[in-house]
Formats: C-alpha cells, structure tokens, sequence
C-alpha cells in the first residue's frame, strides 16, 4: 500500500484531482501574481513548502490537537510558516518579494493549504501528509506557471523579464488585467475536462 | 488519547503551540533583520541611481553611489543644510522619519498629499554634481497606499531630469503603473516644474489630456494620477522643498555652527 500510495498522494493533484481546476481552490492568488513568470515561480516554491509543512506539522500532532479548536490550531501553523517564508523572502529575494507585496501574506487565506490540512492531514500519517502537501503545491504550481507564462508572453512580450516578442508586437494590456487569469484557468479547465471526461460533473 | 479533548489538554497543546510558533517567527524576524535592512538601503540606492540615469552593475551599486552622489540633511523650514537634527541627533546616514520627535515636525493647515497632517522639519536630500542634479525624496497618498519616490530636478532651471516610485501598493496593471518606464519616461525629458513666482507649474493630467509642458497621467488610474499631481506640487511647494531649492547654498556642505 505504501509505496503505490505514495506515489498517488504525489502526483495525482497534478492533472487528477488538481487543486485549482477540479476543487477550484486557490483562485485568488492565482489571479494576482501571475501577470509575471518570475514571481508565479516565486509563489509556487512558497506555498509548495507552506502545504508540504504546514501538512508535516498538523499530522505529527493529529493525535493531540483537541477537536474543538482544530481549526485555530492549523491556522496558527500555517501563519507561522508564512511568516518565515515572508521574512526569507525579504533577505534573500528582495526584488520578487516587493513585487509579490502582500500576495505572500495572503498564502495564510490560501483555501489549498486550510483545505489539505483539515482534509488530509488531519487523518493521515505525517510522511504520506507531507507528500500530499508537495503535491497539491504542484497542481497549484503546474496552473500557476501556465497563466504566468502566457500572461507575461502575451501581457508584456517579455518571458522572465527578457524580451521575447519582435519589437512590432503591441503588448495586450488585458493579460496584465486580473480576468485574463479567468480565461485562461478556464481553457485549462476546458482542456484537462477533455482529456479527462470523468472530472465533468453532472449537470 | 481520550482526554485529548479535555480543557486541560486544549489549553496544553495551545499553549505549547504558541510558543513553539512564535519562538520560530521571532527567530526569523531578528536573525534575518540585519540582511532585510541592507536590502532596503540597497534598494533606495538603486533607486536614487535610476532616477538619475547613472548605469551601474549589481554588485557595484554601493560603489558607484559613494562614488558620485553625495548626501545632504537639510531643514526644510530655512532649507539650509545641517549636519544633525537637534533633538533626535539623527545625521544623512541612517535617517529615519520615525526617529523624528514631535517637535521635529510640523503640523500642516492642509494636507494636499496626505501625509498623515504633519511634515517633518528635516529631510535628506541627494546631489549629483557631474550633472548638476538635485534628487529630492518625495511621498504622498494614492488610492490604496502611500507612494514613495524619489524625483530628480535640474539644479539650474529645476527641469525635471527623472522620477521613480521605489515602495507603493497600488493595483498592479493600472495604478501600479506609475512604475512603468513609459510614465518614467516623461520625467527624463526636461519639463518646468517651478514657475516665475515660484509656483509649481508642472501638471500630471488626466490620461490623454496632456500639454507639451505637462505630463501624461495613467490610463484607468484616475485617483493615483491625481496623487502623483498632488504629491509633486507640495514637494515641490513652500511647505515641501522650497525654501531649500530658493536657498543659495544648496550645494554647500552643512557647516556645523549652523546644525541647529
């Protein structure tokens, strides 16, 4: 059971039970800091260690946390990896983590992190809990890193911050816009339900 | 594991939790404090060196900002330069406007540029003498935040030469655009800024509404454009830097009798 398992927990949030385009999760920051690659790439890595951690600490004391005040418990966690990843941010990535401003504080309010926590950690063993936790990031992260990569490509020619489009290219000022990320989660919705026609809910 | 649900349990694992917690955050915050400081005052020269257009590679910029600006504290009530501020004791290195003390500042009859009612009666000011370059630090409300610049002036027409915002919230995309190098742009071009009568002249209009003189405001960011209009005209004004762009001696270096 372990070893297959393992494996599931890892990679089926990537295309098969993806955080963003199935639960739909997740959405606001998705929207908010992927107009550029660099810092989309920036908040994956963030909020893939603050699930996979988060994860690894409610499941280490699963057994002890009282029932009562579960959520408070998770919560207080959570933030406090957020704000360690906030301040690392600000030592090491000081660029990225001015253009990111408060998105990094928002991962606290990140309903993948919450979700997984209440929903997965709370019940399973700390090791398959901190594989599920990477997971989930990479579903988030595998979303994240389209919209940023077409938002920036098509919102300012550029691909991390080099200019790729010829010169001739008029920047389309929509992508850069908030509902640009709508269409696109959208069309990535579209195209996993395609390929995967079981994620279609029943009308 | 059956009373894990027991008040005495409930307020032992919170309380263990809570320590745990802020013992790792507290870490964090001080041992990175030292590292996150350098990047800001890093960060600010940048930002003094773009504005005036000085290239400079990464790991230089220290370098190059020792090299060719020079750093003046001044008093904005007489806009002579000092060397420290008499109840503070604060000198250029490491002013802070938090440091000020109440009797450092004053209170203004109003507050175009919505900096919180009062103006602190020192600042510092940046010169760039290869050029003749003024480069005064600037800040004022824009919808969301307050936005912080810094805006190079010529010093012998006081034609602008440059202007950046280093620290600001605005929405990325519309307001947030005040960083753009196209709204930059026009600052670079000499504009008047300061009148015969010492009134300040330069506009930032509405988008698309611009004259020859003025300056091009952002596109679906009505209430930040006008921040930028405001927050110039005061810097710019009487109760902002000008006393100390009339004064004489602005390139003079502060003589220490008159440090108060």
């Amino acid at each position: 059971m372990a070893g297959s398992k393992a494996k599931d927990v890892l990679l089926d949030p990537v295309f098969k039970n993806n955080p963003i385009a199935l639960q739909v999760l997740g959405i606001c920051s998705a929207l908010a800091v992927t107009t550029k690659l660099d810092t989309s790439l920036t908040m994956c890595v963030a909020v893939i260690f603050v699930v996979a951690f988060s994860n690894l600490a409610v499941s280490l004391i699963r057994n002890y946390i009282p029932s009562s005040v579960r959520i408070i418990v998770q919560m207080t966690i959570i933030a406090s990896l957020v704000i360690l990843v906030d301040q690392v941010l600000k030592a090491y990535a000081f660029d990225v983590s001015k253009q990111m401003s408060v998105f990094v504080g928002l991962i606290i309010t990140n309903c993948i992190v919450m979700g997984r926590a209440e929903g997965f950690a709370m019940k399973n063993t700390p090791m398959v809990s901190f594989l599920d936790g990477i997971g989930n990031g990479l579903g988030y992260s595998f979303i994240l890193l389209t919209v940023g990569f077409f938002r920036e490509l098509f919102g300012s020619g550029k691909l991390l911050g080099m200019q790729v489009m010829p010169d001739a290219y008029p920047n389309n000022g929509l992508m850069l816009l908030a509902p640009s990320a709508f269409f696109l989660i959208g069309i990535i919705i579209w195209v996993i339900r395609t390929f995967r026609p079981e994620q279609i809910e029943e009308a | 594991m059956s009373n894990r649900d027991s008040v005495k349990n409930t307020f032992l694992v919170t309380g263990l939790l809570c320590i745990v917690c802020s013992v790792l955050v507290s870490g964090a915050a001080v041992g990175l404090k030292e590292k996150q400081d350098t990047n800001k005052e890093l960060d600010l020269k940048k930002n003094i060196l773009n504005v005036c257009g000085i290239p400079y590679e990464a790991e230089q910029v220290e370098q190059v900002f020792t090299d060719r600006i020079s750093v003046r504290l001044i008093n904005l009530n007489d806009g002579i330069a000092v060397t420290s501020t008499p109840e503070s004791d604060q000198t250029s290195s490491g002013f802070a406007l938090n440091k000020l003390t109440a009797n450092e500042k004053t209170e203004l009859f109003s507050d175009p540029a919505g900096i919180g009612g009062a103006r602190e009666n020192y600042a510092v000011v940046y010169l760039y003498p290869e050029k003749n370059q003024i480069i005064l630090p600037i800040r004022g409300k824009g919808l969301w935040s307050t936005l912080w610049g810094f805006i190079s002036l010529s010093d012998d027409d006081f034609t602008t030469r440059g202007i950046t915002f280093f620290q600001h919230g605005e929405t990325p995309g519309l307001g947030g655009e005040v960083d753009s190098a196209f709204f930059k742009d026009q600052f670079v071009a000499p504009k008047q800024t300061i009148g015969d009568d010492g009134q300040v002249i330069l506009n930032v209009t509405k988008s698309g509404a611009a004259g020859p003189n003025d300056i091009d405001g952002l596109a679906g960011a009505t209430i930040t454009t006008q921040g930028v209009d405001k927050l110039i005209k005061f810097w710019l004004g009487e109760n902002g830097f000008g006393n100390y762009l009339q004064s004489e001696d602005r390139f003079a270096e502060a003589s220490p009798s008159a440090s108060n």
